[in-house]
């Protein structure tokens, strides 16, 4: 039966795949997982592969989950997460014999700007949500004179987006008519420049030309996202199979060291030094 | 160091003490030793979030320690869907059936990166006859009695029973007789890395189809199956799916029906509105010479067996347009066959449009969709195209109109209407031919 001549090319094709795989593991550390934590795992690698020459560290997106999975799999050395592990994936690695080992190497924190000729003094989350989804057009509708919102968003391939989506709108699409930039800057030169806008940055880029508001009644700054009191904030995670060790640990150490946290503030994050 | 101590000291004393607090109390004696600066903030979210860690992983541990860890992998789906079906025929009366359908199944990690799942649905039982010399390849098959579902045979030899392929619809009636239930699909399911998975057993069709002209949607292939699914990023992947089906076993053959598939593709998401996935399957079969079971008999047959291969090529495209108009999805696609092993009668090809929600899937979430069909008569294997559209065979074009209408997270209900008439030989006998179906599906 020819069935078995083809068996046996599938079955030599993926253990060419395998080995293909193993070796690369064999090499390098490997982290995988969050967009978000991503720049900063490639930043910290760049650094630390310069004051470590021969050491090779690769660095893959995919997401928090492709991340967690490829960990438990044992497909990488360290998963990159901006989720902790679901209990799911919890019981999933423990059974696999993985010791997952979590680290908090930054948080994730999203001010709401607006232009400081703007009377509101504050928004709910809900109220947010409500202008970033196309509910709430009008500025009259909380609590300001009559006037349209200008909405500002970051475009959907930034990290800050898929922050902002999951933290202010539960993954609900944002309104069609909203301006998208493509950088923190941007989004913070047009909300001082027009009197009606609504936009998000990162806690580094309220200055005085814009006016940070409060959401829920809390101010965003780095105690209030740091204390996880700020609601849109988030831990970022790396996990470790156990206590690390050798590369890994160095790699670890250095993340958490104040020159790696300052590399964490640089890519837009809160440091936890 | 001292600091690092201090630190250690702290997490080790608050996760016996998370064991007997709750996480909301550990949080404030955390937050409070920040706001008195004995730790920092960025300390005290590290203390908080890692000692989260930490019991969630003794929890897992406690768990794994007391239960099986594949009858902790274990999942169970499965769906109830019940239809009220119309045939309408050319110069025959108009029939009304009420038909279930049923399926239940589980799936479960059996080790790392092995899989084991298997599943069981109603089924039109089909009992028949085979020859003791060996072949139950030519099967000799009468329908007997009122039944609506049992098909029964006679002839000399060993009684076999299965069910049929392309059907798990049970009608209701038969004197308020019992649905048997059958084995749906069962297979080990191996994945050596991350991306490329092996199956072996009966399971769920591996090719990528945006329409079930060519396999109908209740078919399980028999055999094995190799899937390659890479992510090169984000945006951007490609796929190779390759599978051989076992048609049928036959002692008294060395070269046994096959059906051997390649199919590479990729899919590209464009824009933040439009993306696409496409693969082209490349068949080569093993039939010429013999002749299949459930056939509907529309397939060129010369002394009764098949007078060549079917080696084909398939290419398939699914283009979806987010929100063009009114906040919905546009969805174009289609599959198209050539059997190149004839020229005559050796093309089809599925064409359709849908608009609607994406996905329906929660209350209020509605599709409609249209699609045009056209199989000629040797273009692909009477065996396995969708056994709705007029009896599952070929040589038949026509039009299929669909619409879905969640009405709750798991319910929809759904209603199908073909329009089908023959390609050579329309509007003659008892053709052309309409079936409209009104499903109710609850899916668990």
């Amino acid at each position: 039966m020819k069935i078995k001549s083809l068996s046996v090319n599938i079955i030599g094709l993926i253990s060419m795949l395998s080995v293909i795989s193993f070796n690369l593991s064999a090499k390098e550390i490997v982290t995988e997982g969050s967009t978000t934590v991503l720049p900063i795992a490639q930043i910290a690698a760049e650094v630390f592969m310069d004051k470590n020459p021969g050491v090779d560290i690769s660095v893959r997106g995919g997401g928090s989950g492709v991340g967690i999975t490829s960990f438990i799999d044992g497909n990488c050395d360290i998963a990159t997460a901006s989720r902790a592990m679901k209990d799911t994936e919890m019981q999933k690695a423990v059974g696999n014999g993985k010791d997952p080992k979590a680290f908090v190497v930054a948080m994730d924190g999203i001010a709401v700007i607006l232009n400081p000729s703007n009377s509101v003094a504050g928004l709910t989350k809900k109220q947010l949500k409500d202008i970033y989804t196309g509910k709430i057009s009008d500025w009259s509708k909380v609590g300001a004179g009559k006037g349209k919102i200008v909405v500002i968003s970051r475009d959907s391939a930034s990290g800050t987006f898929e922050a902002f989506n999951e933290l202010a709108l539960d993954k609900q699409k944002v309104r069609r008519d909203a301006l998208m930039q493509a950088s923190n800057q941007a989004i913070a030169n047009i909300v001082a420049k027009t009197p009606q806008a609504i936009g998000y940055v990162g806690l580094g880029y309220i200055t005085d030309s814009v006016k940070a508001i409060p959401i829920n009644g809390i101010i965003a700054d780095k105690k209030t996202v740091l204390s996880g009191k700020y609601p849109l904030s988030r831990p970022l995670f790396m996990y470790t199979n156990g206590v690390p060790t050798g590369l890994v640990k160095d790699f670890i150490d250095f993340i958490m060291s104040e020159d790696g946290q300052k590399l964490v503030e640089e890519e837009g994050f809160v440091g936890l030094k | 160091m001292k600091k690092f101590l201090k630190l250690a000291l702290l997490c080790s004393v608050l996760l016996v003490s998370a064991m007997f607090v709750q996480a909301g109390e550990l949080d404030m004696l955390v937050d409070t030793l920040a706001e008195k600066g004995v730790i920092t903030f960025g300390e005290a979210q590290q203390i908080k979030t890692v000692t989260k860690e930490e019991i969630k992983k003794q929890m897992a541990e406690g768990k794994l320690n007391t239960v099986p860890a594949w009858v902790q992998n274990l999942s169970l789906k499965g769906d109830a869907r019940v239809r009220h079906q119309i045939d309408w025929a050319k110069n025959v009366l108009r029939r009304d059936r009420f038909r279930l359908r049923l399926r239940v199944g589980a799936e479960t990690r059996i080790v790392s990166n092995v899989k084991g799942g298997f599943g069981l649905a109603t089924a039109v039982i089909k009992s028949a006859s085979i020859s003791t010399s060996g072949s139950n390849n030519i099967r000799v098959s009468t329908t007997t009695g009122t039944g609506s579902n049992n098909i029964t045979a006679s002839g000399s030899g060993v009684n076999v029973t299965d069910g049929e392929p392309r059907s798990t619809n049970y009608t209701l009636g038969d004197s308020l007789s019992k649905a048997p239930l059958m084995v749906d699909y069962a297979y080990i399911e191996y994945s050596p890395i991350s991306y490329a998975t092996l199956q072996l057993g009966k399971f769920k069709n591996p090719l990528f189809q945006t329409s079930d002209i060519f396999w109908d949607g209740d078919l399980n292939t028999d055999g094995l199956s190799g899937v390659i699914n890479y992510s090169v990023n984000a945006n951007f992947g490609v796929f190779l799916n390759m599978t051989a089906v076992i048609l049928d076993e036959i002692s008294t053959d060395s070269s046994d029906p096959m059906i051997y598939a390649m199919q590479p593709g990729l899919s590209y998401i464009i824009n933040d509105t439009i993306n696409l996935k496409t693969g082209c399957v490349i068949y080569r079969t093993n039939v010429k010479g013999k002749k299949l079971d459930h056939s509907a008999s529309t397939n060129l047959l010369v002394s009764s067996v098949l007078p060549y291969e079917y080696d084909s090529i398939s290419p398939s495209l699914n283009l979806n347009v987010q929100e063009p108009v009114l906040s919905k999805t546009v969805s174009i696609y289609g599959d198209y066959i050539v059997n190149n092993s004839t020229k005559n009668n050796n093309i089809g090809y599925c064409a359709g449009l849908k608009y609607g929600d994406e996905k329906v899937s929660s209350f209020g979430q509605w599709s409609v969709k249209y699609q045009r069909r056209y199989l000629e008569q040797d273009a692909w294997l009477d065996s396995f195209p969708d056994s709705d559209s007029y009896g599952g065979g070929t040589n038949v074009e026509g039009n299929e109109f669909i619409v879905e209408l969640a009405l709750g997270k798991a319910i929809s209900l759904n209603f199908d209407y073909y329009k089908m008439d023959k390609i050579n030989g329309a509007n003659s006998g008892t053709t052309p031919k309409a079936l409209f179906q009104s499903d109710l599906v609850y899916k668990f």
